[in-house]
């Protein structure tokens, strides 16, 4: 058993305000204490891994089962794993799926099959009394799901359905048209299959994909609420132990492009661009990775407070929201931009874009500013731990990128200890603007002269 | 709140908490003992209320365990109230609160509350306007502070109306012009279904009527309804209830109570006759099927039984349409909707939707599947529902409710309070939700059905998809 008990105390007093007149605000009262709620680790014979965080005031319990299998595992079979994931609720050996979907009802939730690039969560959210019965079922669904051939067709014809209504957002058609660009043979570089790929998956495929990808030493159950651990572990255990070890966690991390370029995919009659650009970044294992965060914050990461946000849209009033992230796959992370603007503030709204990459590059950084968001992600930090589901997110996150403890505990003051210059730094090297994959999915008779006025867009307009 | 719902009421100047890196939001009550609950125990929500001198009502609940607050602000005026030639005003105000007061000029909010952090939030509903910050515990003073500097001394200018005014516009477009299937569901099944314009107009507002909007409207709107006595401070979280109210009363204290204007007439006449329409989506690929049904009165004894109905028919996959709709005929991937449809269960007090919506195959004549609707429908008109699937609603209810008052780090307590406080002038009605809800009988629940599933009380819409050839292969 390992347990883990951290008090933050880095939430600090007031941070400065630029814009104030009159009075100023009150003091604050004394930051208090937060502790990181105790966690109780284990590994079963079989190798699989269990967490569980006893949680909160409220009479539920969530439960979470990670496997570590997903789009990357499909190979060219795109949405085989989804397939895969979606017969997986059509009932077990022994329960049809209408008896397994009441029974989940009478515990006091649904049950979930969530299937992503690199891993497939399986969950249910059960009341207090009855979470033994609820680990029972989970189990069951994870381990002999019936995959049933009866109603394939039906699920195949939901995705078909489903795809066509994807494939029609302008957020769908960038990720096609980004991920295509970045990631090359990589399984992630298709977001969707086609028709004819969808049509093909027989049965047998959806049952090997099953039978190759899912076992106890790619899984680790995390659980979360008011529960009796001891029953608990006994549960798990007793529904558990004799799962096979199955096959071992597949690698195949993907070599993301930094050469930089631009697609326009045309959206005749739109009334917004959706703009992205992306580039490789180092990722949460890297020692520098507080440095990339602050950056991205005072970019674009921290809602209202970020640059990207108070020039975009507080400022020139181009779009809903602009904001920039880092999400992190398995020793490959990737940054992106991403804004929906007006049709008209096409070109202006990348030419702040670039201007605002220039600025967090070249010019000192204002003290207060930093301090802001040092305040902001201190307090989101007791956010994001405060309640089941995020602490589960957390301790599910350490775990796939086998983060030590240390990264919660040194969490915040590793962005305390960022300084200004290592902004520029880290900004000027990871951002570079050749290195931008961009895309822009709008009405390109209105958003084509725009571009060719965008200067860091003339080395792909040449011809 | 609106999990229900595909086109969630108009989210205004949103912000909830980043997620890159590890975090993700949720619930805050971390819980240090970890006893198991008891089996069947209700969960009960300490609640106290005041009402300063000048009718603002100020609902504390107390919860130790983790080291946040949360402050909601709510207002008694929404969507429904704007006046005709000023669609999308209510919205559009609403982002206003964020563009600067006396003592926070624009920008200061935001670096106020994020800065220390917190995360902050707007939202228009039919009959409320909502804010809310959560913080760090010991910024309780700070954040009042600043709550009651909007609620006192809002700076309007025509600078800021001007640059909120192409954000909403972009808003729009964002999540309504640009979207197929969301125009239909946002305005066009009320607009359809309420006889009343209050109720049924376009909230997000024409484009026109949101380039007519000034200063002057603005100031006035503020001047009429952003009043203490027209409004709700909700503190929950890690305080003091007796320093958290002395601290409310030192910084609302001395604001001045306003006569506010009758609510406009809300209501609906009783339908007589089923109405059917259709709508061209230009960006649908495949066509969707949506009825509504006039609900009964919100906080009524027929409410409760509808909002049962409501879970044996709409929601989960153990629901009867979700059964026999996707599971049995293969018509849908799934079957959307509930009750109340701008908003959830209990923050709406004028006339509300039970509404539902599925989205299915061009192939597929739309008839066949009302006829299978119809079907589900009559049996709970006609016989008695059986106790496994009463039992089973009411399990989900209770399960349901649970996670709404441990949603998103208190904010789903707040919003219950304010509501209950805000509409019916006692936020303990919280703790007799789950007992009532447990009083409803099979009876109740066929006399309800009979009454509000009535054929000649529905309005049946179909899309039809303007962009169903160029995407078939």
């Amino acid at each position: 058993m390992r347990r883990m008990n951290i008090a933050i105390l880095t939430l600090l007093g007031l941070t400065a305000i630029s814009a104030l007149a009159g009075e100023a605000p009150p003091a604050a009262g004394a930051p208090r204490e937060f502790n990181l709620p105790e966690k109780t680790v284990f590994a079963l014979d079989n190798g699989m891994r269990v967490t569980m965080v006893p949680f909160g005031q409220l009479p539920k319990v969530s439960m979470v089962l990670r496997v570590r299998t997903g789009n990357l595992n499909e190979g060219d079979e795109t949405w085989l794993a989804d397939l895969a994931g979606a017969l997986m609720q059509e009932g077990t050996t022994s329960l049809d799926s209408k008896a397994v979907n009441r029974r989940a009802a009478e515990l006091g939730g649904g049950i979930g099959v969530s299937v992503g690039a690199e891993t497939t969560s399986i969950s249910i959210s059960s009341l207090s009394d009855k979470e033994t019965d609820a680990i029972a079922l989970l189990a069951d669904v994870v381990r002999h799901p019936a995959l049933p051939e009866s109603e394939l067709e039906r699920i195949r014809a939901d995705f078909l359905r489903n795809l066509s209504i994807a494939r029609v957002r302008p957020q769908g058609m960038a990720a096609v048209a980004l991920n295509a660009r970045l990631y090359g043979d990589h399984p992630f570089a298709a977001v969707y299959p086609s028709e004819d790929q969808l049509l093909r998956y027989g049965i047998d495929d959806i049952r090997r994909y099953y039978g190759s990808n899912f076992g106890a030493q790619r899984s680790h159950l995390f659980v979360s609420g008011r529960f009796d651990p001891d029953r608990m572990r006994a549960a798990v255990e007793r529904h558990f132990a004799d799962w096979a070890p199955g096959p071992e966690v597949y690698i195949d991390v993907p070599q993301p492009t930094r050469i930089g370029s631009l697609q326009v995919v045309d959206r005749p009659g739109a009334p917004q661009s959706t703009i992205v650009a992306a580039i490789p970044v180092i990722g949460v294992d890297d020692p520098h990775y507080s440095r990339l965060m602050m950056a991205n914050d005072i970019l674009g990461g921290a809602g209202f407070l970020s640059r990207l946000f108070q020039n975009l849209r507080e400022d020139k009033g181009y779009t809903y929201g602009a904001s920039t992230s880092t999400s992190n796959n398995f020793h490959s992370a990737i940054w992106r931009f991403s804004a929906d603007v007006a049709s008209e503030a096409t070109g202006p709204s990348l030419s702040e874009f670039f201007s605002e990459l220039r600025r967090i590059k070249e010019e000192p950084l204002d003290t207060a500013e930093m301090d802001r968001i040092r305040g902001y992600r201190g307090g989101i930090f007791v956010l994001a731990n405060a309640s089941r589901s995020g602490i589960i997110g957390t301790l599910a996150f350490m775990d796939f990128h086998d983060l030590p403890d240390t990264y919660l505990t040194e969490y915040l003051s590793r962005l305390e200890a960022v300084t200004g210059q290592e902004v520029n730094d880290m900004a000027s090297g990871q951002w570079p603007v050749t290195g931008l994959s961009i895309v822009v999915v709008g009405d390109r008779a209105l958003i084509d002269p725009q571009l060719a006025d965008v200067e860091e867009l003339a080395p792909y307009l040449a011809d | 709140m609106m999990r229900r719902w595909l086109i969630p009421a108009l989210a205004g100047a949103l912000m909830v908490a980043g997620c890159a890196g590890p975090v993700g939001p949720g619930p805050a009550t971390p819980d240090r003992g970890s006893a198991h609950a008891e089996p069947e125990a209700h969960y009960r929500v300490p609640v106290t209320y005041h009402r300063l001198e000048n009718g603002l009502k100020v609902v504390i609940s107390p919860d130790t365990t983790a080291p946040v607050v949360t402050v909601a602000v709510y207002y008694n005026v929404g969507l429904r109230t704007e006046p005709r030639g000023l669609t999308g005003f209510a919205h559009l105000f609403e982002h206003m609160m964020f563009q600067g007061s006396a003592n926070l000029p624009k920008g200061g909010f935001d670096q106020l509350i994020q800065g220390n952090g917190g995360i902050i939030q707007g939202q228009t509903k039919p009959d409320m306007t909502l804010y809310y910050e959560v913080v760090p515990a010991h910024m309780l003073a700070p954040v009042l502070w600043a709550e009651a500097d909007r609620m006192a001394r809002l700076a309007v200018t025509e600078e800021n109306l001007d640059n909120q005014r192409a954000v909403v516009k972009n808003e729009y477009r964002l999540k309504i012009e640009n979207q197929p299937y969301s125009r239909f569901l946002s305005v066009e099944l009320s607009a359809a279904a309420f006889e009343n314009w209050h109720n049924g107009h376009n909230f997000w507002g024409e484009m026109e009527d949101l380039d007519a909007a000034s200063v002057a409207s603005a100031r006035d709107f503020y001047r009429t309804y952003y009043a203490p006595n027209n409004a709700v401070v909700v503190i929950v979280g890690d305080v003091d209830p007796e320093a958290a109210l002395a601290l409310v009363t030192e910084h609302f204290g001395e604001l001045e109570a306003r006569p506010r204007p009758p609510m406009p007439d809300l209501s609906e006449p009783r339908q007589e006759k089923e109405k059917t329409g259709t709508y061209l989506d230009p960006l649908a690929p495949q066509p969707m099927l949506a009825f509504a049904y006039h609900a009964p009165p919100p906080n009524t004894e027929a409410y409760f039984a509808m909002e049962l109905i409501n879970q044996i028919l709409l929601q989960g996959a153990d629901s009867q349409l979700y059964e026999r709709i996707v599971t049995d005929k293969g018509y849908s991937s799934f079957v959307g909707g509930g009750l109340n449809l701008q908003g959830d269960l209990f923050d709406a007090i004028g006339p509300v939707l039970f509404a539902g919506y599925l989205i299915h195959d061009l192939e597929v004549n739309p008839a066949e599947i009302v006829a299978e609707i119809d079907d589900v429908i009559d049996g709970l008109r006609r016989e008695l529902v059986d106790a496994e699937t009463l039992n089973r609603a009411k399990l989900k209810f209770r399960s349901g409710f649970y996670e709404a008052q441990g949603g998103s780090f208190g904010i789903g307590r707040a919003d219950l309070l304010a509501a209950f406080a805000l509409f019916h002038d006692d936020p303990s009605m919280i703790n007799r939700v789950e007992p009532e809800m447990a009083s409803v009988t099979p009876e109740l629940i066929r006399e309800v059905a009979r009454e509000y599933l009535r054929p000649t009380n529905r309005t049946m819409m179909r899309l039809e998809p303007g962009a169903a050839a160029r995407n078939q292969p």
